[in-house]
């Protein structure tokens, strides 16, 4: 359900560009968003496309320029609130994907044309992506070892920073502890965390994460389209 | 990358937008959408936001207002001082719009804590860093990134339009709001010892 259905209040407030409004819009939609940005998606036309997600800066930067688009002046004042909201977003963050893709290929490989006609096709949703499923699903299990590892303090402050994403105020007050010696737990195994997984990359076993850790860094913008009739590059 | 994200996601267990990252994201949304219109997004932006990694916007009850200052908070110094630079929507400039996000590019080599606040025309005085009462000056240590503070000020309307004069201070040692206002003198260039004072301009539309 579009969060301005029977909520007219709330639609005006956006309109206008109230801050809260626009914040309340974004903290519904953003992690919808981020996910058809990380995780890329595929169309049906004349061929199967898959347009891949990008990594975590690229995430970022697409989420923050599809809601800088969504929540120009222009869009605001001409957004009816009739209209389902969550297709509007997401097809202005394919938009963008797709710009990125062209912009990264030969001009020859890509039909302009036709990936217009895709986008327009519908919205298929997100495409799995198995080898960077593979490579966190890698990365978390060293990332479990590892909190295992640590001392129980350690641990309840993960768990109560990271997984249930409480203030650092909030997790001293549960732990009767200083809002400081939270701050310093975190950023020790934050910290530590980073020197295992470099550490790891280093060594023989996990050549291939390391290859694809770098491979990642490049993801910045980059997409690949994978055409099951035929491969046009 | 940011390894800091990265390593957020990890503990959190979950491959997705963390509460910090959503925030910044938010802030820059913010800050994008307050420009006028036509502009490009400055290259600065991207060259300093992304080397920053991190940009921790300020919130509202950070900026503190402490309209009972000493009065010799009056504007002073020579203003050309090196020290820092203020950036708007990814431009250095003196004048921001309110919505934006202000930035703080230090300079290299100077101490290791920062403290800043700014003060406006009327006399009110707005502390940025330390961000509370009993809190103490920036350490820089891991806090920038190229120069760029991993902290930003929401110029919102509790922060007010106007013109100010922003003061940074730098010192060897932290420093809380206590520190600075007991040791503050009108046109002087440091606290003392291991300080300097450096000034900046600042419109805010």
């Amino acid at each position: 359900m579009s969060i301005f259905e029977h909520n007219r209040e709330l639609l005006d407030r956006f309109r206008r560009g109230d801050r809260a409004a626009l914040a309340e819009v974004y903290e519904h939609y953003v992690d919808d968003v981020a996910l058809v940005a990380r995780r890329g998606f595929t169309m049906e036309s004349a061929g199967h496309v898959y347009i891949r997600g990008a990594d975590l800066e690229g995430e970022h930067e697409l989420v923050q320029d599809t809601f800088v688009k969504a929540f120009s002046a222009s869009a605001r004042a001409s957004f009816d609130g009739l209209r389902p909201y969550r297709p509007f977003l997401l097809r202005i963050t394919k938009n963008l994907m797709i710009d990125r893709f062209r912009a990264r290929q030969h001009a020859a490989t890509v039909p302009v044309g036709e990936l217009d006609e895709l986008v327009d096709a519908g919205d298929p949703g997100t495409a799995p992506d198995p080898e960077a499923d593979l490579h966190w699903r890698a990365l978390s299990e060293v990332t479990a070892a590892f909190v295992a590892a640590l001392d129980a303090e350690s641990r309840e402050v993960i768990r109560l920073r990271f997984e249930r994403e409480l203030s650092q105020d909030a997790v001293a007050a549960q732990l009767g502890c200083s809002r400081r010696r939270v701050r310093t737990v975190e950023r020790r195994v934050q910290a530590g965390l980073k020197r295992h997984l470099r550490r790891l990359r280093t060594t023989p076993g996990m050549s291939a994460g390391a290859t694809k850790a770098r491979r990642d860094r490049r993801y910045f913008g980059r997409f690949t389209a994978v055409f099951r009739r035929g491969r046009l590059s | 990358m940011s390894s800091k994200h990265l390593a957020a996601r990890l503990l959190s267990r979950r491959n997705r937008l963390t509460r910090d990252e959503k925030d910044v994201i938010f802030a820059r949304v913010l800050a994008q959408t307050g420009r006028r219109r036509g502009r490009r997004w400055p290259a600065l932006v991207f060259a300093l936001a992304g080397a920053a990694a991190v940009l921790l916007v300020i919130p509202r009850a950070w900026t503190v207002r402490d309209h009972s200052a000493d009065p010799s908070f009056a504007a002073r110094g020579d203003g050309s001082a090196a020290g820092f630079d203020l950036a708007c929507a990814g431009q250095r400039t003196r004048t921001c719009q309110l919505g934006q996000t202000l930035v703080f590019d230090l300079q290299a080599g100077r101490e290791r804590y920062f403290a800043a606040f700014a003060r406006r025309d009327d006399g009110t005085v707005i502390w940025y860093f330390p961000d509370s009462a009993t809190g103490t000056s920036l350490d820089l240590r891991d806090r920038t990134r190229d120069g760029v503070l991993d902290r930003g000020i929401a110029l919102d309307a509790t922060h007010g339009a106007g013109h100010y004069e922003v003061y940074g201070i730098y010192s060897a040692a932290p420093l809380s709001r206590a520190d600075i206002k007991s040791r503050f003198r009108p046109a002087a260039r440091d606290l003392g010892p291991g300080t300097s004072i450096a000034t900046r301009e600042l419109v805010v539309q």
